[in-house]
This record gives C-alpha cells, structure tokens and sequence, in this order.
C-alpha cells in the first residue's frame, strides 16, 4: 500500500540552468532577473552608457599633410569602438554639375532671379546631405538586409533635416589650368591669387559644379541597435573631410561648336572634364554648432513575479500589485537580451547646447512618461557634451 | 482637422480604406489572416508584412523606414496571439502625397497609419486599442505650432513631427505614445508643448474615426 502511493506522488524538481544558458533560452527571463539586482546582462547600471573609442581621419588621404596618398580616395574618416562593436566610416565624394546652371547657360538671368526667389522660402532646400550605405557584417552575403536600409535612410534624412551640411560648402570653386610658355601647366585659383588677375569675369566660367559626398559605414560585432553609433562616427567623420581642389583646362573654359542636323542648329558645349588636384584640398566647411550626437533608451516594466528573491528573509511574501508595475529607463541598449526584450525606445539627437535634432519615441511596450522623456532629453546632453569633447583629444 | 475617410471599398481583399487629408490621399489593403510563407511564420504570434507603396516610381529605401514606422505603430495594437502560425499583409498605396517627397514624409506616415487603422478594423482583425496619427509642424519666425500643415507650411517649417496616439476607453483615455518621430531643430519646450496640444488634436481624430466607422458599420446590422 505505502509502495502505491509512493508512485502516484509527483516530484518536481526545479531545472537549473547556468546564467548564460538561461540568457540563450529564455532571453526576458534572464534581462529580468538582472535587472532586479539592479544591473543589466551587460553588467552596466540602468543609466550607464558604453565607453567610445574613437580614431579620427586615421585612413584619409589628407593623413599626412605634406605627402597625400593620391591613389587613395577617402575624403575623411573615423572608427568607432563601443562595446565590443567596431563602426568604420570612410567618406569618398564625386562631383556633379549643378543642374540650376543649366538655366544660366539659356542667357536668361530673369529666370534664374525666379529660381531663387521660389526658393527663399524653402529652408531645407539650403541644405545638403550625404549619402550613406550602411553594411552590418553578419559572416554571410546577400543583398542588403531592411535594417542596413533603414538606418542608412534615416542618416540621410537626419543630416537633412540637422541643417549640418549647407550647399555652399559643398560648390567647387574650379581652378584653371593653362599652359606656360615653356610646356608647363600651372594651375590657377581664383581666391589664392591676390590681386584678383584671374577673377570670376575673366574665367567666363559659366557652368556650375558641386561635390556630392558618400558614406560607407561597416559595423563590425553587431551586438545591439547600431544607429546611434553610426550617427556618431559619420559626425566624426564629417568634421574632419577635406575635399579636393578641382580644375578645368583654360582651352576648354568657354567654348562653343556650332552644329547642324537635319537643318537645325544649335550650339553646344564640348564636353570636357573637371580634373581633381592631386594635393590641394581645402576643408570642409560644414555647421558647427549644428553638430549633434546620438543616444538611445529603452523603457521596461519590472516583473515583480521574476525578481530574484533575498535568500536571507525568503519567507517573507510581499504583497505585489499587478496594477502598478514599476517602470526604468536603460541607457544605450545592448545585447540581444535588451533589444529583443525592450519595446518602448527613444532615441534622441541632440547637440551640446541642447538643441535636438531628431527624437523618436516608440512605446510597443512599457509606458513613456514625460518624466521619462524628460530624463532621457537630459543624460542625451551630458552624453552629447560627453562625446564632442572627444574630437580634441 | 478635416479628414475624409471610407471603408471596404475594395472586393477582393479583407479590409480596405481610403483616408485623406488636405492633399494627401492614401489606400489601404488589408489581407489576413492568411497562410504565410515558411519564413515568415511566427510560432506563438501573427506576422505582419507591411508594403508602402510610393506616388511615383518604385519604392526605394524611402518606404522601406515609412514601413519600419508603421510596422512599429501596427504591431502593439493587433492581438497578435490571437493569430499564431498566420499572416497579415498591410498595404498602403499613396495616392497624393501632398508634400515635397524628396525632403518630408510625415504626412503620408500619418496618413498612412490613420488608413491601416481603419483597414484593420474593416478586416476584423482583433485589436487591442485604437489610434489616431497627426503631423505637426513648428514654423519659423512665430515659432506657431501647426497641426497637419500643408507643404507651403512645411517649406518654412524649422521642425517637423509625426505623432502616433493610443488609445482605449472608446478613445477617451491615452495609453501611451505609439509613436513620435521628430526631425529638425527643437527644444525640449516646443516638444512638450506639440505633444499637450497633439494630444488634444488626435482625440479629436479618433472620435472623428469612430464615427466613421460606426457610419460603416451600423447598416449592416439588423435592427
């Protein structure tokens, strides 16, 4: 009889797993039962961000002032460490011709007046952006993935709408390369002469060109969300570009072939290149105080049913109320435990001053107060001034 | 605010609608749940595949982070569970976009979400609050701030923001901020004040939507 119930009697023996087997299984359960002891997988604090490592125009061709690389094409650069995540951003850059020229070339200047008056009030169009191509390194080839896209395409609009980069900078002020009396070429520039012999009247340089600028950002040990550090290493980047002087040869400054088809006729250019200087390079002049930095936040409710229990008064039951869950703002999420598990996010641009750029607030998840809004707007400033000291160093 | 709004005018698919504001006009399809593809498949939860279809041309990288946004809406308001092993396609086609594309995207994001909402009430997918999107603007100069600006306004805006609301209590109580994606230059006062009057503005939509969707639904059902 005792033997019978012996077997209906059930045992339940807990499972134990070590901490990172519990971490790869059950990713929630493991972030809770960290956050109760007040730390995160990470080991950082709720509020502590990651220590950046940065490296400023290490790969340029500009590196060494008086013997430029001329076979390298890299305008600017940076790498960023953070983590265990490594961000490289190399700028290149081309140069296109301005289409607005085009109108100038037609002799009609009373339209080019009506260009820009239409534009006057049109603020963003004051502006330019760069181009990025973000690849995140995952060991395998593809096509890109949605989040490469996303990421790049919010760099685009983010420096856009940050009013960084005007259009000004970006004009080619071309020199011109003429032919000496002995067979030398010299090359001339119209704001590095003095006197102004070689002003913008006598080059009769009727058409217009500007540098586009590209960005190709590679994350190297993706271990959470990458934007913000992407953000990060393309401002770093961007201050320290030098873009190419540029020249065309004076026989070609203006010129113009008669042609005739068919009865026609019409007068075109004759097509001829815009040469880049191999040494010269001027900086790029972009707006400072617009220079912005990016962090990002999580929010997540505490579950007070996964909270690690104080071996030393175990017995005690704590009265938990389901109704009023206990929320904490996490600084600049990392690890696959935090992105998978924190669905409210904010991420903040902002620069030192305190002028933000770009704030997305995302609530899939724990409520956003504006308490926590508040308190993210604010460690982002701390974190910005943080970071735009760095670019002394 | 005005709007205009309309349900289920398309056949072949589960839920539609069409929603327009000003100068922008956006439909919506809405398919599921559905059978999804092996890779798709969620275990416990509904997959959601969301297209956003541009104006003019091909959708570029554009639409992919007008996707990313809405997908971030969408999903916390769908009872996912409800639906595991299944699919749900959402489709936006923009009609007008009513701004400059190549430097704003705010209004067919609002847009965009208003006219999923009400696709997805159309299709009976079970939800687990309502919500209601507007875009603002921040003018220059009077620093006024302007909900659903026109593109002139946007022109001369100095920032501009999306702003997506949930809502429960038969859209009397805020639940949280499903989203606000901000752009430009602002400060923290601006920002608390767009959301107090945002607030405001998007409780009026969502009334206006459940009107809507009272109008098309009341008919169907017997007395």
């Amino acid at each position: 009889m005792a033997e019978s119930t012996a077997l209906e009697t059930i045992e339940i023996h807990p499972i134990n797993f070590p901490p990172d087997v519990l971490a790869r299984i059950s990713p929630e359960l493991s972030l809770q039962r960290h956050l109760s002891l007040g730390i995160r997988p990470c080991l950082r604090k709720y509020e502590e961000f990651r220590d950046v490592i940065i490296e400023n125009n290490t790969l340029s061709r500009y590196v060494d002032t008086e013997n430029v690389d001329a076979k390298n094409n890299i305008l600017g650069s940076n790498v960023l460490k953070s983590g265990k995540t490594i961000v490289i951003t190399s700028i290149t850059g081309g140069i296109i011709e301005e289409n607005s020229a085009s109108i100038k070339d037609l002799d009609d200047f009373g339209e080019d007046e009506l260009l820009e008056v239409t534009k006057e009030d049109d603020i963003l169009a004051e502006y330019a952006s760069v181009y990025p191509v973000v690849e995140v390194e995952r060991g395998r080839v593809g096509a890109c993935t949605d989040e490469e896209m996303t990421i790049s395409q919010k760099l685009y609009d983010s420096i856009l709408h940050s009013r960084i980069l005007p259009k000004k900078a970006l004009k080619v002020k071309a020199g011109i390369r003429s032919v000496n009396e002995d067979g030398t070429f010299t090359v001339l520039y119209p704001d590095e002469l003095e006197n102004g012999a070689l002003n913008g009247t006598n080059l009769k340089m009727k058409r217009k060109w500007s540098y586009v600028l590209y960005a190709k950002i590679v994350v190297l040990s993706r271990t959470g969300p990458v934007f913000d550090l992407c953000w990060n290493s393309l401002m770093y980047a961007l201050q320290n570009v030098k873009l190419p002087r540029a020249f065309i040869d004076e026989r070609a400054s203006d010129l113009r072939m008669t042609i005739r088809t068919r009865g026609r006729s019409a007068t075109i250019r004759e097509t001829y290149e815009i040469i880049c200087d191999q040494t010269k390079s001027l900086p790029l002049m972009i707006n400072l105080q617009n220079i912005a930095f990016a962090s990002n936040y999580g929010v997540i409710e505490l579950d007070p049913e996964s909270q690690l229990q104080d071996p030393n008064n175990a017995e005690e039951e704590v009265d938990i109320d389901m109704d009023d869950l206990k929320s904490v703002l996490i600084a600049d999420l990392d690890t696959e435990a935090e992105e998978t598990s924190i669905h409210t996010t904010i991420s903040v641009i902002t620069t030192p001053a305190g002028n933000y750029k770009q704030l997305t607030l995302v609530g899939a998840g724990a409520k956003i107060t504006p308490e926590m809004i508040k308190r993210s707007l604010s460690l982002s400033k701390v974190r910005a001034d943080d970071l735009s000291t760095r670019l002394n160093k | 605010m005005s709007i205009q709004a309309e349900i289920g005018m398309l056949d072949h698919v589960d839920g539609s609608s069409q929603f327009i504001s000003q100068d922008t006009k956006i439909i919506c399809s809405v398919t599921g749940p559905i059978e999804p593809k092996a890779r798709q498949e969620l275990p416990t939860q509904l997959a959601l595949e969301i297209i956003v279809r541009p104006a003019k041309g091909v959708a570029t990288t554009r639409e992919k982070v007008l996707e990313d946004k809405l997908r971030a809406v969408l999903t916390p308001l769908i009872t996912r569970y409800c639906y595991p092993r299944q699919l749900c396609q959402i489709t936006c086609q923009i009609l007008e976009s009513g701004e400059d594309e190549s430097e704003f995207s705010l209004r067919e994001l609002s847009c965009c979400i208003n006219a999923a909402f009400l696709g997805l009430v159309d299709a009976g997918i079970a939800m687990n609050s309502m919500c209601a999107s507007i875009p603002i603007a921040i003018v220059k100069d009077s620093n006024e701030i302007i909900v659903n600006p026109t593109a002139e306004q946007l022109r001369i805006s100095l920032s501009v923001h999306t702003l997506a609301l949930e809502f429960v209590d038969g859209g009397k109580v805020v639940k949280n901020v499903l989203l606000l994606d901000s752009n430009g230059d602002f400060s923290e006062d601006q920002l608390f004040n767009l959301l107090e009057l945002g607030e405001k503005k998007c409780q009026e939509l969502v009334r206006r939507l459940r009107e809507i969707i009272q109008d098309n639904i009341s008919p169907r059902l017997v007395a």
